[in-house]
C-alpha cells in the first residue's frame, strides 16, 4: 500500500517520526513532489481564498499525491512535544483541504497531542488501524519513533536530514567558491524556509552575495526557552513557533549580523513574532521579506541586495 | 489610579457599572467608530486582526483622557486572541502611552491566587469583602445577559412587526438609558422597561419574514460597530434574526463547556463539524451552523485574517456545497466600504425571500422590501 506524505507543514518536522513509525511494515511511503507551479495553481483554487501561501501548496500537495497513492496521511498535530499548540490555521488542516478530500483518499487522525505520550498512542492507533498494521509492531515502532521526535523537538536531532532540504553550495564550471563574509539568521517557519518553491532559492541568493544563512536548528530547545525567559515577557507565550523562532533570534542575535525573516503573506502568528522581534532584537537590521503567490522573485532580488548592501556598510563603518 | 478597558458590546456597561459598585475610578472606553479604528491602526502592526485594532485605539483614547491602568481580559489558547495583551503592551509603549496592565487571563490557567492578585491591583489597597466582588461579578453577569435576551427578543421578534424600525429604537434607547444608569437596579430597571415596550408593539397579521441566523468571530458578532451594525441592518429590512455567538452565550459556554465530554459533541455535530478545538470559537461557530438547517440563510462574519474563522469557513463552504446550507460570508476589515457590506446583505436577504417563495410555487413574487424605508 502506498502512503502519501505532503511536502509541506508537519513534513520538515515529522518525517522522521512518520518514517519511523511505519518502518516494517507493509506500507510504502511516497513523498510529494518538490512544490511547483502546478501545486500552487491547484492548490488556490481547492481552499478558501484567505487561507495562507502554505495552505494552499499544502492543499495543492495532497491533491496531487492523491492520484498517486492510496491513502493520503494528515495528521492533525495539536501540540508539540514540550505542550505548545501549533498555529490554529495547522490545528484546521484537514479542515481546509476537504476540498481536495473528494476523492475520499485522505488519513486524518485524531487530534495528536505530543506531549502526552499515551494519549498520543492511543489517537494514532485509532487511525492506522484500518491499514493493516500490527499491534505489536505499532507499539514498538511508536516507541522509537516518539522517543526520536522529543529528541528532534529539542533540537538535538534534525528532522531536515531526512526531509531532504540541506542547501549546499555548488560551484558552476570555471567559479570558484569564495567564503562568505557575512552571516544573517534566517527566520521563519520551517515550511518557508526549507520550500525552495516558496521562498524563490533564498539560500541560493544570500549565498551567491556572500551571506552565509543559519536557521534555527543550529539552536537547542534549551538555549531558546532560556532566551526567550531572559527577555522576562509579560504573559508566557503559547505558540511552538514563537519560541522557535523569536527564542532563537534572540539567542543568536550577538553571533549574526542581521536578520532576514521570511514570512508568508497574512501568517497569523508572523503578525506577532515580527513585532516582538522589532521590540526585543534592537541592535542588528531586520528584514522582513512576505511570500506570496505572485511570487515577485525580482523585488525581492532587489530587497535582499539591498540587504546586502546595508550589512556590508555596517560592517565597514 | 484610574481604570480603563476595551469595548466590548454589553461588557463594557456592565464592567462600568461594576467599578461603580467596589468604588474603583474609572474611564468608560469611547464607543467604537470609524475614527477609534483609524487611531488603533496607525500604530498596530498592519497583519493584526480588526479587534485589535479597535482595542488599540480604545486604549489610546482613554489614554489622553487620563487613564493609567489597563485591564484585559484574554486567553490562552491557540488563537492570536492570547497574545493580544504582550502585543498591547508592545505597541502602546511604542505610541508612548505608559499603562500599568492587569492581565487577566483565564484562572484554570494562571492559577487562581496569581489571578487574585493580578485583581487585586485593580483594588488600589483598599479591602473590599470578596462577598461585595461576587455579588457584583453575578449582578455583571446578570446584566449581560438581561443586554443580551432583550437584544436577542428584540432581532427575532422584527420581523413580525408592521413596523421594525420601532424595535431598532427600543434597543437604542435601552442603551442610552443603560450608560445613564447609576447602578444595576436602575440598568435592569431600562431593561424591564424597554421589554414592556417591545412587547406592546403592534404585529404585523399573516407575517412569515426571512429567518436568519447571524455567527462567527465573537468579537466581529459582539461589537456592533465592528460588523456594521449588520442586525439592525436586517432588522430594518424585515427579518427575523437570531444570534448564535453573544457575551451571555460565552458565559454560558464557558460554564457548561467543561462537563461535556469532547466525543459528546462531535457525536452532537454529527460527525460533520470541527472535531477539536483550534482557537477562538471557530469550533462553536461550525456546530452553530450546523444546527440552523431550519433558518432561510446564514450570515457568518468574521474579521479579516481571523485564523479559527478562515478553518470554519472550509468547513462552511463544504456544508454550502454539499448540503445546501445558504450562508453568506462577510469579511470586515478596516476599509469600512458599508455600500458594498449593504449591497450584498440586501441581494442576500432577497434571494432568501424569493427562494421561499419559488419553493411555496410563486415564482415570480417578490416582496418589496423594507430598505431605504427610512423613518
Amino acid at each position: 500500500m502506498r502512503l502519501g506524505i505532503p511536502r509541506g507543514f508537519f513534513y520538515y518536522d515529522y518525517k522522521p517520526f512518520i518514517n519511523k513509525l511505519f518502518q516494517g511494515t507493509n506500507i510504502n511511503i511516497v513523498t510529494g513532489d518538490e512544490n511547483n507551479e502546478n501545486t500552487l495553481k491547484l492548490g488556490s483554487s481547492m481552499t478558501v481564498d484567505e487561507a495562507c501561501f502554505p495552505v494552499k501548496l499544502f492543499v495543492g500537495q495532497i491533491d496531487s499525491l492523491c492520484n498517486k497513492c492510496d491513502k493520503v496521511f494528515i495528521p492533525r498535530i495539536m501540540k508539540d512535544c514540550r505542550g505548545r499548540w501549533l498555529c490554529p490555521k495547522l490545528l484546521g488542516i484537514p479542515e481546509l483541504s476537504l476540498e481536495a478530500a473528494k476523492t475520499k483518499k485522505l488519513l486524518i487522525t485524531e487530534p495528536l497531542y505530543f506531549d502526552r505520550g499515551s494519549r498520543l498512542k492511543k489517537s494514532l492507533w485509532h487511525t492506522l488501524k484500518e491499514l493493516d498494521i500490527k499491534r505489536g509492531r505499532f507499539e514498538e515502532n511508536f516507541a522509537a519513533a516518539y522517543s526520536l521526535q522529543e529528541a528532534i523537538s529539542k533540537g538535538y536531532t534534525n528532522a531536515h536530514v531526512e526531509a531532504d532540504w540541506e542547501f549546499v553550495p555548488t560551484a558552476a564550471a570555471g567559479e570558484i567558491i569564495l567564503p562568505n563574509t557575512k552571516k544573517v539568521f534566517l527566520a521563519g517557519h520551517c515550511y518557508n524556509i526549507y520550500d525552495k518553491y516558496a521562498n524563490v532559492n533564498i539560500f541560493k541568493k544570500l549565498d551567491d552575495l556572500g551571506i552565509e544563512a543559519i536557521t534555527e536548528k543550529e539552536v537547542t530547545q534549551e538555549q531558546r526557552e532560556r532566551a526567550v525567559e531572559s527577555v522576562s515577557l509579560a504573559k508566557e507565550p503559547f505558540w511552538e513557533s514563537f519560541i522557535r523562532i523569536f527564542g532563537s533570534a534572540v539567542h543568536l542575535q550577538d553571533q549574526v549580523d542581521g536578520i532576514v525573516y521570511l514570512s508568508s503573506f497574512s501568517c497569523g502568528p508572523d503578525a506577532f513574532i515580527i513585532e516582538m522581534l522589532k521590540s526585543y532584537v534592537t541592535d542588528i537590521p531586520i528584514m522582513v521579506l512576505k511570500l506570496d503567490e505572485h511570487r515577485g522573485e525580482a523585488g525581492l532580488e532587489t530587497r535582499v541586495e539591498a540587504f546586502a548592501d546595508l550589512l556590508e556598510r555596517k560592517k565597514a563603518s | 489610579m484610574i481604570v480603563t478597558f476595551p469595548q466590548f458590546g454589553p461588557v463594557a456597561v456592565a464592567l462600568a457599572k461594576f467599578f461603580d459598585a467596589l468604588d474603583v475610578p474609572y474611564i468608560m472606553p469611547a464607543a467604537n467608530n470609524s475614527e477609534i479604528l483609524k487611531t488603533g491602526a496607525e500604530v498596530s502592526p498592519e497583519e493584526m486582526c480588526t479587534p485589535f485594532k479597535y482595542m488599540v485605539g480604545n486604549f489610546k483614547t482613554a489614554y489622553a483622557d487620563g487613564a493609567d491602568t489597563a485591564v484585559m481580559a484574554a486567553t490562552c489558547g491557540p488563537c492570536r486572541l492570547g497574545e493580544y495583551g504582550q502585543l498591547l503592551m508592545e505597541v502602546m509603549s511604542v505610541a508612548g502611552c505608559d499603562y500599568r496592565w492587569v492581565l487577566l487571563d483565564s484562572p484554570a490557567v494562571i492559577g487562581v491566587k496569581e489571578f487574585v492578585k493580578r485583581f487585586r491591583v485593580l483594588l488600589n489597597g483598599r479591602r473590599t469583602g470578596i462577598a461585595k466582588i461576587l455579588k457584583n461579578v453575578f449582578l455583571s453577569a446578570l446584566l449581560i445577559c438581561k443586554i443580551d435576551a432583550l437584544r436577542e427578543k428584540a432581532e427575532s421578534k422584527a420581523g413580525f412587526l408592521c413596523e421594525p424600525h420601532a424595535a431598532v429604537r427600543i434597543l437604542h434607547e435601552a442603551e442610552s438609558g443603560l450608560k445613564e444608569a447609576p447602578d444595576f437596579q436602575s440598568g435592569f430597571a431600562v431593561i424591564r422597561k424597554a421589554r414592556k415596550k417591545l412587547c406592546r408593539l403592534e404585529k404585523r397579521s399573516g407575517a412569515n419574514p426571512v429567518r436568519i441566523f447571524v455567527t462567527g468571530e465573537i468579537y466581529t458578532c459582539v461589537e456592533r460597530e465592528a460588523n456594521g451594525n449588520l442586525e439592525e441592518k436586517l432588522m430594518k429590512a424585515g427579518c427575523s434574526v437570531s444570534k448564535h455567538i453573544s457575551v451571555s452565550w460565552w458565559i454560558r459556554h464557558a460554564l457548561l463547556c467543561g462537563l461535556i465530554p469532547d466525543f459528546v459533541r462531535r457525536r452532537l455535530d454529527g460527525g460533520k463539524g470541527i472535531p477539536c478545538n483550534i482557537g477562538g470559537y471557530g469550533r462553536e461557530s461550525v456546530s452553530g451552523v450546523l444546527r440552523a438547517a431550519k433558518f432561510d440563510g446564514i450570515i457568518k462574519i468574521m474579521p479579516s485574517g481571523c485564523m479559527p474563522e478562515i478553518v470554519a469557513k472550509a468547513s462552511c463552504e463544504k456544508l454550502q456545497k454539499e448540503a445546501g446550507y445558504r450562508i453568506l460570508h462577510l469579511i470586515y476589515d478596516e476599509m469600512s466600504g458599508q455600500a458594498g457590506y449593504d449591497t450584498r446583505i440586501e441581494a442576500f436577504v432577497d434571494m432568501l425571500e424569493r427562494r421561499r417563495d419559488v419553493l411555496a410555487g410563486n415564482r415570480h413574487r417578490l416582496h418589496k422590501h423594507r430598505f431605504g424605508y427610512n423613518r
